[in-house]
């Protein structure tokens, strides 16, 4: 038994294919698969079975098709001819002697060309005769034959097509007549040596003859078929074909209406080739059918780059035509088709059918009309084009492609091709659902027609006539499908059929009909109609003297018209690829010959043009169509390998589509970070800032549909299956990479005030990151960070940020920029860049590489230009934001290592000074008043005022201030941050507050916190059903639950940067303890005689308060507050800042100035100078004093809640009367033990 | 003649009605071969997809590894 193989066929289709891919390519099917038969065999070898008589003809038909086929080899071979001689290479002087060795050489390669154009020259002759002798045939009075066929005038039409166009090509092309007349002379060099060389030079002379005329070929044709007899008759057959077709539309393919009005001045010329017979033609023929069809297509093209224009020819050829083709109007062909159909499979099959048949019909005039738009640009080069580069001019191709489409016929041209081929899949997609379908319309129309019309008519009409009705049977017989109505079937020798009026019914059936039988059918009404007799036809159907009543004339003519697109709908497949081909785009043979290139480049080629357009215009509605123009290069490549079959012009498509197709994925991923880049950008505004602003359009970002592209997982081109999202990913990365580098590139030339800016910037990048990895796989964000940041290395903490940030912070913050209590912010000091800093050039900025446009570029750096101008909180932020966890604490411990080397250099300074340090410094009594106090302090002082590194001093002590002040704002930042984290974390931990304001853990009832008990009731409720695939991860994640736990407890309590910093420092300051700090022996306090460091410092302090260092600026313009912070914290942390507030001498003097006043008063150096008239150095100098005094108060009070040293160091008085100065007391660890060991303390 | 004519066209008729008959199961036959052909080229580009996506998820995997490596070596530096 056999397999049912329908069953078994359809039983396929309940497999699910997934393919998430989206239809935005065209077929492309051809080339890839090579699964296409794209030219149908179609034979009529089963003519002869329904016994019409038709032997002879169906024997030209296949004379005249062999000839045709040969015919077009010949025209690839001339349209793709390439100039020889170009190549030849030339001899250098010192070879000439092997000159004739050159010319033998030269004669091989080009009589290998030549006896092409021989052999097309004896073939043209042959053709021409044949052709002549076929016509011949018919017109004879007694026609000997039946026919000629439909079919049959087809072929000779076509046929007269490949003559003309051969013709046509080689006037075009001038590089045939150059390589022959190469040819004839390295003959005559080379022929010296033979023998009989004269009837070689004759034929040599006959060839030149033949290239050298213009439309040699026709005038051949002409003479042949005037020769014998005249022919007229069955040229005006074919005239009147020509324009019954054209007229009526009953040509499906476009190609085909192209061949009619290509072939139709031939055959007028032909026809008229006397002014006699020309006036007899004219009047049977109207000469206003011709002049419309004319002047509806001006423009026919001939060959992808080569058009004909039928106007001109018939100027060039015909003596009648001059006064029309001087009238032709300059028409635009281009009407855009809009309405696309849609193949929805209808229940009604005819409907079905008519679908299709719109759909082919639609496509024949999309691409038809493609193709004479070409033809028409081809025809007018751009006027008034400019070059693009200066230097060189505009070569002809240019003209006419590259600079001739404008924008919106660029745009037309796209969305036509994107109709032609997104129609084209869409019909080819349902081919084999559907091809049951139209064979059995097709069937069911036939059947139709022959069984019920025909038999309707048999019985009325033509019931007298035997003629017809003989034909009108004939055409039963061959086509009628009884298929068991055996009943209908007219009983063999009895004509009689019963009467029956009801039509037949019949079963449909998915057979079609053959050619053969389409031929034979359309030939038979044609006979039907013509009444045998062509030349009395004044047309197929409009003839009024037929004895065949209008009404049936109306049914056969309908039937006639369906007949001639049943071969081509039935051949489904071929036809489809045939309408939706648009490989004629790129070709331009011709031009390369005239521009004398050897290839243009991709600017100029079509294809790639459109593509470019598409992506440069930024039409959001083309987006999609981007891969289309590609899919032209596949029909392009498909039509080199198998219609002109020249494996060079393959090479050349494919090296343009190699560079073309990266050129569109590096284009498209630029255009698709920078829409994305902006989308991120514009997200990150600030809402409140958008709705306020006027003009928030241009903030928003309209959405742009890139998801499909992203989806292209096997696009085909050129037979490859390309991942398309593949490579957009890679490009992608790449670029996410190159972004980062620059960002950081712009921050290390630019200050360390910058830090915010780069950090929105990395903030955007990374939401841009997010949103691309919704459509593409990408690296993670962490990984490209960290390899850009240069620190993948486990055991790396610095990085590339980092060291940056360090430098900024060593070299430029500390010593350039000056602090400001109040506003808690460091700024650049007026005087501009104590210490320059070398820094490498802004890089060029490239806009996807900021914000991704103009407008949110401006918002964003008018935002970041804010922070640019200091430094304070904001970057603290940001730096830790940047850096995070992993390297922070490297930069502390850097800086604080600074601070040490810091403090080592102001050790020899303090030194020296100790050195100069008078015994004795009195205290001038009060009584002298404030001018005599600092008179005499100023006389004591000198080592101070007149120390010649007291700069140096003031600006080491100013760094370790500035640092100080540093690390307490970073650990504000770290505090913010960490109680924000905290919060969001002890809910889980089940952290609460406990008794006394301490934190206590609040556990579950297992003894876990609530996230591990969550977890793990969580799976082991998972685990207990039984239909979980697989309990196994679940018991991992409470298991992660618990880790998870172990680290946040862990991490809830963190120290502060700062007291760690002043811990650090105190151990720093150790070293140093015993010298600095020298408490007197007594155990009182030495009032006068004290060397300890309070009293340099103040020493220092009244320098600063006194005399201006720098002549530009005062002493606070110069360092800020930060010296204060400096020498006052060393105090400090020495345990000398009691004394130093007791014993200072500009607070002594301070403090005369303030009892000489009223104690209460705001203004005190005002009142004194009202009152004493005293010198405006001292009214600075008590203003700078209490400045001071005031800054120093407040660092104190600061650095007690931060570092409550009262605790752990105290003089202690035993009762013995001995002075115990320094207790430790055991419960506050060392600052030492919790310090690492390296460093140089 | 006319004689002949008829059992002409008579065989003709047959020979067309078998023709038909012939030509339906052949139809049918290559439609069903088209089909399979056609199964299998949905199969290929189902395949492809899936296979690229494989190939996407192998590639993320290599770099992440390429990533871990990195790390993990200079760590290790030392020992090897």
């Amino acid at each position: 038994m056999s397999v049912p193989v329908g069953e078994a066929v359809s039983a396929l289709s309940t497999f699910t294919l997934e393919d998430d891919q989206p239809d935005i390519q065209g077929l492309a099917v051809t080339l890839l698969n090579g699964w296409v038969a794209t030219e149908s065999p179609i034979d009529y070898d089963d003519v002869q079975a329904y016994q019409l008589s038709l032997l002879d003809d169906t024997k030209s038909i296949t004379q005249l098709n062999n000839l045709i086929k040969e015919g077009r080899d010949m025209v690839a071979i001339l349209y793709t001819y390439r100039s020889c001689v170009k190549a030849l290479p030339q001899l250098p002087e010192s070879m000439k002697q092997s000159q004739t060795d050159l010319y033998r050489e030269t004669y091989q390669v080009l009589d290998l060309e030549i006896g092409r154009l021989r052999e097309i020259k004896r073939w043209q002759n042959t053709a021409s005769s044949k052709l002549a002798a076929d016509m011949q045939r018919f017109s004879r009075p007694d026609r000997r034959i039946n026919g000629p066929t439909v079919t049959h005038m087809w072929c000779m039409l076509k046929l007269l097509d490949v003559l003309l166009q051969l013709d046509h090509l080689k006037n075009a092309k001038a590089s045939i007549p150059n390589d022959f007349s190469w040819y004839k002379r390295t003959f005559t060099q080379v022929s010296t040596e033979w023998a009989d060389s004269d009837s070689m030079r004759e034929e040599l002379d006959d060839l030149q003859i033949f290239l050298s005329t213009r439309w040699i070929i026709l005038l051949n044709l002409q003479v042949e078929l005037f020769r014998v007899n005249n022919v007229e008759d069955i040229l005006q057959v074919l005239m009147l074909f020509c324009l019954e077709s054209l007229e009526s539309d009953r040509v499906l393919l476009y190609s085909e209406r192209h061949v009619l009005l290509r072939v139709l001045p031939v055959v007028v010329i032909l026809a008229t080739s006397s002014v006699k017979e020309g006036d007899q033609v004219f009047k049977r023929i109207k000469i206003n059918r011709l002049i419309r069809i004319f002047r509806r297509d001006p423009v026919v093209p001939a060959f992808p780059d080569l058009h004909i224009a039928p106007a001109s020819m018939l100027k060039e050829l015909s003596p009648y035509f001059r006064r029309f083709a001087a009238q032709m109007n300059q028409l635009q062909l281009m009407k855009l088709a809009k309405e696309a159909d849609d193949i929805t499979t209808t229940q009604v099959k005819e409907d079905m059918y008519m679908v299709i048949v719109e759909g082919f019909q639609l496509l024949s005039e999309w691409t038809g009309r493609v193709w004479e738009q070409c033809a028409w640009k081809f025809s007018r080069p751009s006027k008034d084009a400019q070059p693009y580069d200066n230097n060189t001019p505009l070569t002809d191709y240019e003209k006419v492609v590259r600079c001739n489409y404008s924008i919106v016929e660029r745009k037309a041209l796209l969305e036509l091709t994107s109709y032609i081929k997104g129609v084209g899949t869409m019909m080819e997609k349902v081919d084999t659902i559907v091809a049951e379908t139209i064979w059995e319309t097709v069937h069911a129309q036939v059947q139709d027609f022959v069984q019920n019309k025909l038999a309707v008519m048999l019985r009325t009409t033509f019931k007298k006539k035997k003629d017809i009705s003989r034909i009108l049977t004939n055409m039963r017989t061959i086509s009628a499908d009884w298929m068991g109505n055996a009943s209908n079937e007219p009983a063999a020798g009895n004509k009689k059929v019963k009467e029956d009026t009801t039509p037949v019914a019949f079963r449909p059936r998915p057979a079609a009909p053959t050619a053969a039988q389409l031929h034979c059918l359309q030939f038979l009404i044609h006979e039907l109609v013509s009444g045998g007799a062509p030349k009395k036809a004044g047309g197929f159907f409009g003839s009024s003297d037929t004895d065949i009543p209008s009404a049936d004339m109306k049914l056969l003519e309908n039937f006639f018209n369906r007949l001639a697109f049943f071969p081509h709908i039935l051949d489904y497949r071929a036809t489809l690829i045939h309408v939706s081909d648009l490989g004629f785009l790129w070709f331009r043979e011709f031009y390369l010959e005239t521009s004398k290139v050897i290839q243009f480049p991709i600017e100029c080629s079509l294809p790639w043009m459109l593509a470019d357009h598409i992506i440069e215009s930024q039409d959001a509605g083309l987006l999609e169509s981007v891969l289309m123009p590609f899919d032209v290069y596949n029909d392009s490549a498909e039509h080199a390998l198998r219609v002109l079959k020249q494996r060079f012009l393959y090479d050349e498509i494919e090296a343009e589509v190699d560079l073309c197709f990266d050129q569109l994925v590096y284009k498209l991923s630029e255009h698709m970070f920078s829409y994305y880049k902006s989308c991120a950008a514009s997200k990150i505004l600030d809402l409140a800032f958008i709705s306020a602003v006027e003009n928030r359009d241009k903030y928003n970002i309209f959405p742009r549909r890139y998801e499909s592209l992203f989806k292209m997982r096997h696009f085909k081109l050129l037979g490859r299956s390309i991942d398309l999202s593949f490579l957009l990913a890679q490009r992608m990365n790449k670029i996410l990479r190159e972004n980062l580098e620059f960002l950081l590139e712009r921050f290390e030339s630019q200050d360390i005030c910058h830090v915010v800016e780069l950090q929105r910037l990395v903030d955007i990048l990374k939401a841009t990151h997010e949103l691309l990895s919704e459509h593409l796989t990408l690296d993670s964000f962490t990984l490209i960070l960290s390899e850009v940041m240069e620190n993948i290395s486990l055991v790396s903490f610095s990085g590339r940020l980092a060291s940056q940030i360090f430098q900024e912070v060593q070299n430029d913050l500390l010593p350039n920029f000056i602090l400001c209590n109040t506003t808690q912010r460091f700024v650049r000091s007026i005087k501009s860049c104590q210490r320059p800093i070398r820094r490498p050039a802004i890089p060029h900025v490239k806009s996807s590489f900021m914000c991704g446009s103009h407008d949110l570029n401006t918002a964003h750096s008018a935002i970041s230009e804010l922070y640019s101008k200091f430094f304070g909180l904001p970057h603290m932020f940001a730096i830790l934001k940047l850096l995070g966890s992993r390297s922070i604490p490297w930069l502390v411990r850097a800086l604080l290592d600074h601070l040490s080397q810091k403090l080592t250099s102001l050790e020899g300074r303090i030194d020296e000074l100790r050195g100069v340090l008078p015994k004795v410094i009195s205290i001038p009594a009060p009584t002298l008043g404030v001018t005599g106090c600092l008179k005499i302090y100023k006389d004591q002082l000198h080592w101070a005022t007149e120390y010649e590194h007291k700069v140096e001093v003031l600006q080491n002590l100013k760094e370790i201030g500035s640092l100080i002040f540093w690390m307490s704002l970073l650990d504000t930042a770290m505090r913010e941050t960490e109680t924000v984290h905290f919060m969001q974390v002890v809910p889980w931990l089940g952290v609460v507050p406990g008794s006394e304001a301490q934190m206590q853990q609040l556990l579950d009832d297992d003894g876990h916190s609530p996230l591990v008990s969550l977890f793990k009731s969580a799976s082991a409720a998972v685990a207990a059903d039984p239909e979980t695939v697989n309990p196994q991860s679940f018991v991992t994640m409470s298991k992660q639950a618990e880790v998870a736990d172990i680290l946040y407890v862990n991490n809830l309590q963190t120290g502060s940067t700062l007291d760690y910093t002043l811990a650090y420092l105190s151990a720093i300051l150790d070293t140093v303890r015993g010298k600095w700090n020298s408490p007197s022996k007594t155990g009182l306090i030495e009032i006068t005689t004290s060397r300890e460091f309070h009293r340099i410092y103040s020493g220092i302090q009244f320098v600063f308060c006194g005399e201006q260092l720098d002549e530009n600026e005062t002493n606070q313009e110069q360092f800020g507050d930060a010296v204060a912070w400096g020498g006052c914290t060393v105090a400090y942390l020495l345990g000398q800042h009691l004394r130093f507030e007791l014993l200072d001498f500009s607070y002594h003097v301070l403090t005369v100035g303030e009892s000489e006043v009223n104690p209460g008063a705001h203004s005190i150096p005002d009142k004194i100078s009202k009152t004493y008239n005293i010198s405006a150095e001292l009214v600075r100098f008590l203003e700078s004093a209490r400045k001071a005094r005031r800054l120093n108060s407040h660092v104190f009070t600061m650095l007690r809640a931060r570092f409550p040293h009262e605790d752990k160091l105290a003089a202690l008085v035993k009762q013995s009367g001995t002075v115990v100065h320094r207790i430790k007391y055991p419960s506050t660890p060392s600052a030492f033990d919790t310090l690492p060991a390296k460093g140089n303390v | 003649m006319s004689k002949t004519n008829m059992n002409n066209s008579v065989s003709v008729g047959i020979a067309v009605q078998a023709d038909w008959d012939n030509r339906h199961f052949s139809n049918s036959l290559s439609l069903n071969v088209r089909r399979l052909f056609e199964f299998l080229l949905q199969f290929e580009t189902a395949t492809k997809s899936k296979l690229a996506t494989l190939n996407e998820k192998l590639t993320v995997l290599e770099r992440q590894l390429e990533y871990l490596e990195a790390q993990f070596s200079t760590a290790n530096s030392g020992q090897y």
